[in-house]
């Protein structure tokens, strides 16, 4: 049997692979750990041509803000966008005029439902159950990736959700090994991502000889994998860097070609 | 905000010893309760964090979901939460919305209509399925005004109604004026704040709500419990919030 082993790559070589129309899933949470530099990367690569990505995700605010900021994004699936930090609490600004100007297709969920269409997606499958979702006028809104069925078991009424099967993960960690094992120090859901996604890119702070742990991701679930430090920044990496606040306030502050110039070109 | 301090020993109040609590993202209000809860009378309490970890030490921070929350070597993954929440094992959480009405429903989804919103909100992230599966949930309006307690909402992000069906339901909502008790009745006045008034109350608050006969005013802070907030946030970051 073949098992295939990741590849130690560029951030330019591995973000290439990324073709237009891709559905695409971030790591992170709120200000933590997101896979900025990657982000940076594929704005860099994409932004002024045609090209348009779908994305879905956990509060994870920046990343998919700043995709829609660079004007990279058809379609959003989220759950929550806001954050706060030392400056106040923030709805991304780009997300928000997207949405009140309908420039954007967008579908609101819970982080329940998002997450429960990931580990259908995990476990390849092509629908999931939901629970104890009644009473939310998120059942009401159009919704193309839920349904409400019959439970073929007792003929009850259930609620189902299409699985959710990323494109590409794109995801930040602390370590791999050189066998291409990632260790991730404070893990969210890495390893449910990557196994939901069809290829996963992954930029580590370092990469070691040896760690001598149970990795969050193995080796086989990874197609690219980046040395970066500092590939979270702006956003914070735990046991490395905190977020950076000026940063984040430029982000709110100035346009995206602005903020483009100055942090990302 | 002058009274924050009375806000948070009453969300810590209504935490008990040895519950089981999850907290969202930015809730930092609720993140000192929680703290002061654990330091006094909860000190057994299961505390989890919207990034997995359990049991991290608990410090002010204006995100309530920073690097250094992440502290602890107990962890679960984001979506075990809703394993925790479905079989019935979540106590107690805290919820806060830019609407709420008296059956504890918040909106945190638009303003207007909501195909045309004025303007967009976050979205409700965990709270949709955790303010029904939690056996109670708190919601938080510091700010007490006429729009935020609304009889009725632009979008009812995650439901609070009491229909009994499932394990839990808001049980109260806490203003930065006085405490509502929800139940199948409706909202009754639980508590007023030291220095508020019934009318002033009754003429900030959208949605309609019992009085009892004999007014109650909330349990005052303690000496102990400052002095406790002041360890958990000994910069006193909570006041510019």
């Amino acid at each position: 049997m073949f098992i295939k082993m990741p590849e130690f790559t560029t951030a330019k070589s591995a973000v290439s692979k990324i073709k237009s129309n891709s559905l695409i899933v971030f790591s992170g949470m709120q200000l933590n750990r997101s896979p900025m530099q990657l982000v940076y990367e594929l704005i860099r690569q994409n932004i002024n041509t045609t090209n348009k990505f779908s994305i879905v995700g956990t509060p994870n605010p920046i990343p998919m803000d700043m995709m829609i900021g660079a004007d990279l994004v058809s379609e959003i699936e989220f759950c929550f966008m806001g954050y706060r930090y030392e400056y106040g609490f923030f709805i991304p600004k780009h997300f928000r005029s997207a949405v009140e100007k309908k420039e954007i297709d967008y579908i609101e969920s819970g982080a329940y439902s998002i997450m429960m269409g990931l580990r259908a997606g995990a476990m390849n499958l092509d629908i999931i159950q939901l629970k104890n979702f009644e009473g939310s006028d998120l059942l009401k809104i159009k919704n193309k990736n839920l349904v409400c069925s019959k439970d073929p078991f007792s003929g009850k009424k259930v609620l189902l959700r299409r699985a959710v099967k990323p494109d590409f993960a794109l995801i930040h960690a602390q370590y791999a090994d050189k066998k291409g094992n990632i260790y991730i120090e404070d893990e969210l859901n890495e390893r449910l991502i990557a196994k939901a996604s069809k290829k996963v890119i992954v930029s580590v702070e370092k990469i070691k000889e040896k760690i001598n742990k149970n990795p969050a991701i193995n080796s086989f679930f990874v197609d690219y994998i980046i040395e970066m430090p500092q590939g979270a920044f702006p956003s914070s990496c735990y046991k490395f860097y905190n977020y950076k606040k000026e940063i984040i306030r430029d982000y709110e502050e100035k346009s995206f070609t602005q903020f483009f110039n100055l942090h990302i070109i | 905000m002058k009274n924050i301090d009375l806000l948070i020993s009453c969300l810590a109040r209504e935490i008990k010893n040895k519950d089981v609590v999850f907290l969202g993202v930015v809730s930092p209000i609720p993140l000192l309760a929680i703290g002061l809860a654990k330091y006094t009378h909860a000190p057994d309490l299961i505390f989890i964090n919207s990034l997995g970890a359990v049991d991290p030490e608990i410090k002010f921070s204006v995100s309530s979901e920073t690097v250094n929350l992440s502290e602890t070597n107990k962890r679960i993954k984001l979506h075990e939460i809703y394993d925790i929440a479905q079989k019935g094992m979540l106590d107690i959480t805290f919820f806060s919305g830019a609407q709420v009405d008296s059956s504890g429903n918040i909106n945190l989804s638009v303003i207007g209509d909501y195909k045309e919103p004025k303007v967009r909100l976050p979205g409700g992230a965990g709270s949709p399925v955790l303010i029904r599966l939690a056996k109670k949930s708190i919601i938080l309006c510091k700010d007490h005004d006429k729009r935020k307690l609304s009889d009725k909402l632009f979008f009812t992000t995650s439901s609070g109604n009491p229909d009994k069906k499932r394990f839990g339901r808001s049980e109260k909502i806490i203003t930065g004026k006085c405490i509502f008790e929800l139940g199948e009745n409706g909202a009754v006045l639980e508590s007023i704040h030291q220095g508020e008034s019934i009318e002033d109350i009754q003429k900030n608050t959208g949605f309609e709500f019992k009085i009892p006969k004999k007014i109650k005013y909330t349990e005052k802070i303690t000496e102990k419990e400052k002095l406790i907030l002041d360890k958990i946030d000994p910069d006193q970051e909570r006041y510019s919030l």
